[in-house]
């Protein structure tokens, strides 16, 4: 840029530089899918090496760059573990990089690195590549969006850690970005804003597009995910519960969920399930006892009063049937008035009330009559 | 050794495409390789950069490639061959403005020059593309027949502008071609720098604080810059004459920088990537 000019050179490059890092990422879906296709059972395979397992780490980034996700499925790790055992070696090369230190650090295929230090075996196959910080979270992050069984709320976290890295923005600034751009297309809000940066649109539009989404359904459907108790959404992303028993603890009330989250640290997730179940049936037995003796206030008495209604974890469900969730839920917002103004409630209490006509179309199927 | 097909791009004229052609085709030869330069200028300037006439009719030129029915006989020119061994060019000029028209109908007509010179090999190690001055038609086939990209451009605003754009068209474009393999950008190639304070600002040569300069911003998105070609009366009397630099004046110390450029060709590998 000359002293002078009045268009900053960043500016001019800007839509080169999105171009550029979209055929990146392009390549490198195509080389991780590659990677998945390439078995190894043939020896002398090229451009994969074997490599000592004990010479392997995890991939080791700057605070500023640290991957979100660390958690391992216990019950899934078995499985692979089972799975390579049975074989006597992995067979789809992990990929890894080497560092500074002269050991390899894993990019793709930490779960099956994992397996193989636990089985003890002394070698892995591998393809070695060269890779900066930035690109290696990011083959991570696509790597961990292409495996199969990632669940919602992990390829939530994995895509906003990739808009982040790609905006440079904060978790916080890409979320209001996200949410900003879907008022603006739904109704045209803060089009200044937007049509200002529409560098930065075509980049979170293209990144989502790459994994079937789009903006509105990735604000109203995954956003919402991270929107889990904070407790919870941390202990997922700290890797001490996974992100199915999350979801699960999160339905729960919650004034129970640090007791269900410690529970469901050793507790596999079949286990967290049949407690939340048994949990709900003592609390509806609970509630049914209590009007029998003509409680009819439809306010259920908390359940720690009654020492016999405690199971021996500690932890006490209070879950009432859905539909006395959804009215006492409704009473408590009809009158807020401010709440009501916002055009998002009504947008979405039309839907609440589309739903309740389905509700209403099977009563007449059925000869209900609900006057 | 796999032939290397280099494609020499800009998004603005007059910045040295052509001079940066027939040097490195002088050059080239130097080191014993066997070059062919293609002109895909409609301006016909390699014709006259090689000393050569222009071509009397559109069958002694590119167009004549570029026709499906095209099968093996090149019509090569030989150039400088009393001072050097193995230059031939084959000629662009107005001709290409038809050219490109018929492209667009032609069946897998981006891909026609690639098809042509993978059915029909060329003996020559290097094969150069000298692009016009504007992204057209002709740059997306020269694109799908080349292994690698040199850009040129003078240090102005205007030309960062226009290269910017060019870098933006070729990611968008090979990725949509889906080459393999893909085209890699050697380099960028400054020309016609002059002492001024423009120049020098933009190349980063200003101790002045807060100025974005053209190398810091090639080197964040991994791209190579070559050595800066400075403004230079011999080089335009060179072409005048229809003669590289090396023949025109061997000791000029700028023929070392075209020389670097002409290494770093050899030096690259084909499809890696």
């Amino acid at each position: 840029m000359a002293r002078n000019s009045r268009r900053p050179m960043t500016s001019m490059f800007e839509q080169a530089v999105g171009a550029q890092k979209e055929e990146e990422l392009d390549r490198l879906r195509a080389e991780i899918e590659q990677l998945k296709l390439t078995q190894t059972s043939g020896s002398g395979e090229p451009g994969f090496i074997q490599i000592p397992v004990a010479q392997i780490v995890a991939l080791r980034l700057p605070d500023n760059l640290k991957q979100p996700r660390r958690y391992f499925d216990p019950e899934k790790l078995a499985k692979l573990r089972d799975s390579i055992q049975k074989h006597g070696q992995v067979l789809e090369p992990i990929l890894v990089r080497r560092a500074a230190d002269g050991l390899y650090e894993t990019i793709s295929g930490e779960r099956r690195w994992r397996c193989c230090k636990e089985l003890r075996l002394d070698f892995i196959p591998a393809m070695v590549v060269e890779m900066g910080d930035e690109t290696a979270l990011e083959v991570a992050l696509i790597a961990h969006l292409l495996s199969e069984e990632i669940s919602a709320i992990e390829e939530t976290d994995s895509i906003l850690s990739l808009l982040k890295l790609r905006l440079g923005q904060t978790f916080e600034e890409v979320k209001q970005f996200l949410i900003a751009i879907k008022n603006y297309q739904s109704r045209g809000d803060g089009a200044e804003l937007i049509e200002a940066s529409s560098d930065k649109v075509a980049i979170i539009e293209a990144v989502l597009e790459e994994f079937g989404l789009k903006v509105s359904s990735f604000v109203s459907n995954r956003l919402p995910l991270l929107n889990l108790n904070p407790q919870i959404i941390e202990a997922v992303r700290s890797g001490e519960i996974s992100p199915t028993s999350a979801t699960l603890i999160n339905r729960t009330p919650e004034h129970h969920q640090v007791a269900l989250i410690d529970f469901s640290k050793t507790a596999t997730k079949t286990q967290l399930k049949e407690k939340i179940d048994h949990l709900k049936q003592m609390e509806w037995s609970q509630r049914v006892n209590s009007e029998v003796e003509g409680d009819n206030s439809g306010i259920i008495m908390p359940a720690s009063h009654l020492q016999s209604e405690v199971d021996n974890s500690g932890i006490i469900m209070t879950t009432v049937p859905v539909q006395e969730r959804i009215y006492t839920r409704l009473k408590s917002i009809r009158r807020r008035k401010s709440l009501l103004k916002d055009q998002r409630v009504q947008e979405h209490l039309a839907q609440v009330d589309s739903v309740l006509e389905k509700i209403e179309a099977i009563a007449g199927e059925k000869g209900i009559s609900l006057s | 050794m796999l032939q290397q097909r280099i494609a020499i791009m800009s998004n603005s004229g007059g910045v040295g495409k052509t001079t940066l052609a027939v040097n490195l085709a002088y050059q080239l030869a130097g080191m014993g390789k066997k070059v062919a330069l293609f002109g895909c200028d409609p301006n016909g300037s390699l014709t006259l950069f090689c000393g050569l006439d222009d071509p009397l009719n559109a069958d002694e030129t590119i167009d004549y490639v570029l026709r499906p029915e095209f099968s093996g006989d090149y019509p090569l020119n030989p150039v400088w061959r009393d001072v050097v061994q193995g230059i031939d060019a084959c000629l662009g000029g107005l001709i290409l403005t038809e050219t490109s028209q018929r492209l667009v109908l032609t069946k897998r007509g981006e891909y026609l020059l690639a098809d042509k010179l993978e059915d029909h090999p060329l003996p020559h190690d290097v094969v150069i593309f000298d692009c016009p001055g504007t992204i057209e038609q002709v740059h997306t086939v020269a694109l799908a027949a080349s292994t690698h990209i040199l850009l040129t451009l003078k240090p102005e605003d205007k030309d960062i502008d226009a290269l910017a754009k060019l870098l933006n068209w070729i990611y968008e474009t090979r990725r949509d071609l889906r080459l393999k393999p893909t085209p890699e950008i050697l380099g960028v190639v400054p020309n016609g720098f002059k002492d001024r304070a423009m120049h020098r600002d933009n190349l980063g040569l200003s101790q002045l604080e807060g100025l974005e300069s053209l190398p810091a911003i090639l080197n964040q998105m991994n791209i190579p810059l070559f050595p800066t070609i400075r403004d230079s009366a011999y080089i335009a009397n060179a072409a005048a004459v229809g003669l590289p630099l090396g023949i025109y004046r061997p000791k000029e110390p700028i023929n070392e920088i075209y020389k670097d450029i002409a290494i770093a060709i050899t030096q690259a590998t084909v499809g890696e990537n």
